[in-house]
């Protein structure tokens, strides 16, 4: 009986296998040739008493009866019919060849890809060669196929396993060529490197590992059994494979390029479709990293959009807009890139924050976070009015010196009266002055790398802080403001405070931090809320207190209600920065309201505007009778006009109603032509108001010079109402800044109750309250009126209420005196700053006055008397370190 | 290569499957004894493993039959005969090929006449 050992076995397969094709061309039965083979080697080894077979037995015989290869058999005249290779011999050259297949093909690329994961050296330099763990894989094939071709030489496969190595191969060869191509700009550094200093093998690997894969396909075809004119199968397919699999894994980033060019083209219809090929395809990712002044030709391993792209490659601003198109989000809504530097201080520049010392947020820094915040404040319900310190303090991770920059939405009619910046653990006052000079100021000391803080306004309620340097390596950062703001009476038996809030910020804010509340009344609060604690410290003293997560604080959470007595409505407050005896009285009075002939409703067609779309779409339809009505919806692709055609006031009311509820809100759309369309259709009749529905407005899609003028030109025009119903930056609101015939309408719980008050106030069903302020001459008949006395912040709010009545027609002259009012009432305003420096000799240079102790805001607001005693401690301290100081020198 | 070796493997070429029917003539023979006598033939230098296709091909098209007998010494043998369609054939390629060398010689003589 003849036995066959399971290798002998393989190795017969593998040869018939071989054959097979060379059997077919001939038009003969493989199997039948099969058998036949099997049988003439068993009679062979039989007759030589073989009982059991073996692969070497197989070996020799197969060897000698000659290999059934197609060409072979096809072409049986060929030079080599009948000739029997000769056996191999291990030479030295199959030494050296084996080491440098071992190294160059297998530990090679695999070392250069364990370096990468490591290092990131690429990344940083030029491109990321493993954006995926997929590209990881990929790459590991290469070192994987050269390995187990290198094997196969000594151990042969047959069947299934052969063609499936086969294809291995070709797609290891794919994958390398596909790299050695990305990476052919690096080799002549490689070759100098190695030339020079004996390193650089790193660039070379895929090119070293494609040529040893390629060598080892040939080898393995060559030397095969020893036979002539065999090649492993699958080189084309799998080569194909290996380059479409890679070019398919960089087709998001070649879609996102593309998009984004098509996106910033000039023509709308290019625009429009390159939107909605990266609103469908486009990679979040990859947007958000273009928006970070790296080209996204960095980082991307998509070769075919490079090439399509690289001429004129999509700038960060522009990705930033773009972003903004087309998800409705600023790009700060985004976890930042990791960008991968790990340079050394040139590199690290490249990741610094490029925005620092600039006077916008801009994108977000690494490593910047605010670690701490608590807001103490107190309110006087019966005043309508309060005072609030917001303490911040900032973190920086990374290992160099770093900006963190805001903008706060202030407490509606609200301004900074207070900004102090802590040096060395002590608490340093700001200078107030013009806004030019404070941010000179400001700049000069960033180029120094020294302390300052600054504030400026930028916008309508809002504000803007720079701090810098938040210290590097875990450092803090720690500083002030203070705000004084008029409470919101939409009753005279309630008063509102609506808690500053984040618009925008370059620092991240984790979901843990909270911020800790603590606000103190001569009223009780009204408490719906289960974040906020109310307590009764003293018999005549409430107080509110909770801790707030910031998504917390941007929503109606932050709005906190305290009762009043609805018959105090005259308070007064003497003027001790006037030093004239003066006083300033604060009336409420119930205003008639004279409703708007015409309002056009101005429809923000963004996506955040979809959450609200069916609530607004309810209350809009309780607009007065009497009111005309037009619709102007901005769109992402478009200004849509609802005109009233020949439908009835009621009939076109209902219209507006359900094409708010029926508009598709996607991406981020340009509101700017609404506006300017709204405008036209308002001025058409006098006394109208252009009601601005809106969500965040984080970029400024095209510039509202144009409506500014209009205002300029005519200041009767209509007045525009701006209803923001969810937080966020509004860049459009910053540019009209200072424009009075624009609100913003004052927020007290949330945007759809905003704009129900609004309506029921047009049509008289709500009484209107109306907080007038006046300044009492010292001697007046007036001055000795009945009313409560309270804060300096009235007085404070009195001097903001003339500025902003300078500012209605603004001249050089009234920014002169708004300039000299608010210096002397220390607030910050459109043309004035606060910046907090260093020492004395800064503000000098600086030509800002240094900063006094006096009229400090503190809480609470200390009555005259309290002023008085605090002006005699000074005094008093001064004259006994005078007095001390004497007696050293003596 | 030179002229004469692509000559002579042409030759081999065609001559391979006459030297096969021309094996089985009035006898059969199973596949190894008749590989090895074919691969004995001088000049014609083969494989063995070249022959077994051509044996099942010329099965296949209906030239030689084939049966399994059980061996003493080894594995079952596959006998080989000629079906009459070989025997023709192979009778019509050996006239064939004599007349071409008939017309061979012929030429020669030819030449060889003063």
């Amino acid at each position: 009986m003849i036995h066959w050992t399971e290798e002998a076995e393989k190795a017969f397969q593998r040869y018939v296998s071989l054959s097979k094709r060379a059997v077919e061309s001939v038009n003969a039965d493989p199997d039948e040739v099969a058998e036949d083979l099997r049988r003439h080697i068993e009679e062979e080894l039989s007759k030589g008493s073989f009982t059991l077979i073996t692969e070497e037995d197989v070996h020799g015989v197969v060897k000698r009866m000659g290999v059934l290869d197609a060409e072979l058999t096809l072409d049986l005249l060929s030079e080599d019919f009948g000739e029997r290779k000769k056996p191999r011999r291990r030479s030295a050259w199959q030494g050296i060849s084996s080491f440098l297949i071992g190294i160059l093909g297998v530990a090679l690329p695999v070392f250069a890809l364990m370096v990468e994961l490591g290092e990131h050296m690429c990344s940083d330099f030029y491109v990321n060669p493993i954006p995926t763990i997929w590209h990881i894989l990929l790459i590991l094939v290469v070192p994987l196929a050269n390995l187990m071709v290198w094997m196969m030489l000594e151990t042969p496969l047959t069947g299934i396993r052969l063609k499936a190595l086969g294809w291995l191969n070709g797609a290891a060869i794919g994958i390398a060529f596909f790299y050695t191509l990305v990476f052919i700009p690096l080799v002549p550094f490689g070759v100098v490197f190695i030339l020079g200093m004996g390193i650089g093998f790193l660039p070379l690997a895929p090119l070293l590992s494609f040529l040893v894969a390629i060598w080892l396909r040939f080898k393995a075809s060559s030397s095969f059994l020893g036979l002539v004119g065999y090649r492993l199968p699958g080189l084309l397919a799998g080569f194909l494979l290996g380059i479409l699999i890679l070019v398919g894994l960089g087709l998001p980033a070649t879609i996102t390029r593309t998009g984004l060019k098509m996106a910033a083209s000039q023509k709308p219809e290019t625009q429009k479709k390159g939107l909605a090929l990266l609103e469908r395809f486009g990679s979040e990712d990859m947007m958000i990293q273009s928006c970070y002044q790296r080209p996204i030709s960095m980082g991307m391993m998509d070769p075919i959009g490079a090439l399509l792209t690289s001429m004129h490659p999509v700038g960060s601003e522009r990705a930033r807009e773009i972003v903004f198109r087309v998800t409705g989000k600023p790009f700060t809504a985004f976890h930042r890139p990791d960008l991968s530097i790990r340079g050394g201080e040139f590199l690290r520049e490249m990741e610094s924050d490029p925005d620092q010392g600039e006077f916008f947020t801009g994108s977000l820094a690494k490593g910047i976070s605010l670690v701490s915040s608590r807001m103490d404040g107190s309110v006087a319900p019966d005043a309508a009015l309060g005072y609030l310190e917001w303490t911040l303090e900032f973190k920086n991770e990374v290992s160099w010196q770093q900006e963190a920059r805001g903008q706060i939405f202030l407490p509606p009619g609200g301004v900074v009266s207070r900004l102090t910046l802590w040096v060395n653990g002590v608490e340093r006052e700001a200078a107030f002055g013009s806004r030019t000079k404070t941010r000179q100021a400001y700049q000069q000391v960033v180029q120094r790398r020294r302390d300052p803080v600054l504030v400026t306004t930028s916008g309508k309620d809002r504000v803007a802080f720079q701090c810098f340097p938040v210290p590097p390596g875990g450092g803090i950062m720690k500083i002030r403001l203070g705000i004084t703001f008029p409470l919101s009476l939409s009753t005279k038996d309630k008063a509102f405070l609506r808690l500053p809030y984040f618009a925008e910020r370059n620092f991240k804010i984790d979901e843990i931090l909270q911020h800790s509340v603590w606000v103190e009344s001569k009223q009780p609060f009204e408490n719906n809320s289960r974040v906020f604690l109310t307590e009764n410290p003293k018999p005549d003293l409430f107080a509110l207190r909770g801790n707030l997560t910031n998504a917390l604080l941007d929503s109606a959470t932050g709005v906190l209600c305290a009762t009043r007595n609805p018959a105090m409505v005259t308070t007064w407050a003497p003027d001790l920065i006037a030093k004239d005896g003066s006083l300033i009285k604060q009336s409420i009075t119930s205003a008639g309201v004279v409703p708007p002939q015409r309002v056009v409703v101005v429809l923000d067609g963004s996506v955040s505007m979809q959450a609200r779309a069916g609530s607004i779409s309810r209350v809009i339809h309780e607009i007065p009778d009497g009111i005309e009505m037009r619709l102007v919806h901005a769109g992402r692709d478009g200004v849509e006009v609802l005109e009233p055609g020949a439908a009835s006031v009621g009939e076109l009311r209902t219209q507006i109603s359900e094409k708010i509820a029926s508009f598709e809100y996607k991406g981020g759309s340009d509101n700017t032509e609404a506006l300017y369309k709204a405008w036209d259709l308002a001025s058409e009749k006098s006394g109208s108001v252009i009601l601005w529905i809106h969500g965040p407005q984080p970029v400024l899609l095209r510039s509202v010079d144009l409506l500014i003028q209009r205002w300029e030109r005519r200041p009767d025009g209509p007045r525009l109402l701006s209803l923001q119903v969810a937080p966020g930056p509004d860049k459009v609101m910053e540019k009209l800044d200072g424009v009075t015939q624009v609100s913003s309408v004052i927020s007290e719980q949330d945007c759809t109750k905003d704009l129900r008050r609004i309506l029921k106030q047009w049509g008289g069903q709500l009484e209107t309250l109306q907080i007038y302020r006046e300044k009492i001459a010292s001697g007046s008949g007036e001055a000795n009126q009945p009313g409560q006395e309270v804060s300096m912040h009235l007085v404070r709010l009195w001097a903001r209420d003339q500025i902003e009545a300078l500012n209605v027609t603004p001249t050089p002259q009234s920014t002169s005196q708004e300039i000299s009012i608010a210096s002397a009432y220390k607030l910050v305003t459109p043309h004035m700053g606060a910046v907090v420096l260093e020492n004395d000799q800064q503000y000098q240079v600086a030509g800002l006055n240094v900063p006094d102790a006096q009229n400090i805001p503190t809480i609470p607001e200390p009555q005259t008397w309290m002023l008085i005693l605090v002006v005699l401690s000074l005094l008093a301290w001064a004259v006994i370190q005078q007095r001390r100081s004497g007696c050293l020198r003596g | 290569m030179g002229a004469l070796d692509n000559w002579i493997t042409q030759v081999r070429k065609g001559i391979l499957d006459l030297c096969i029917l021309s094996a089985l003539k009035g006898r059969e023979r199973y596949g190894y004894d008749l590989v090895k006598s074919l691969c004995e033939i001088p000049g014609m230098n083969i494989t063995e493993g070249t022959i077994y296709p051509l044996l099942s091909r010329l099965r296949l098209q209906g030239l030689v039959n084939t049966r399994l007998v059980e061996s003493p010494e080894g594995p079952a043998r596959k006998y080989y005969s000629l079906t009459p369609a070989g025997e023709k054939n192979a009778e019509l390629m050996m006239l064939h090929l004599e007349t071409l060398l008939e017309g061979c010689r012929a030429l020669r003589r030819k030449g060889e006449e003063p």
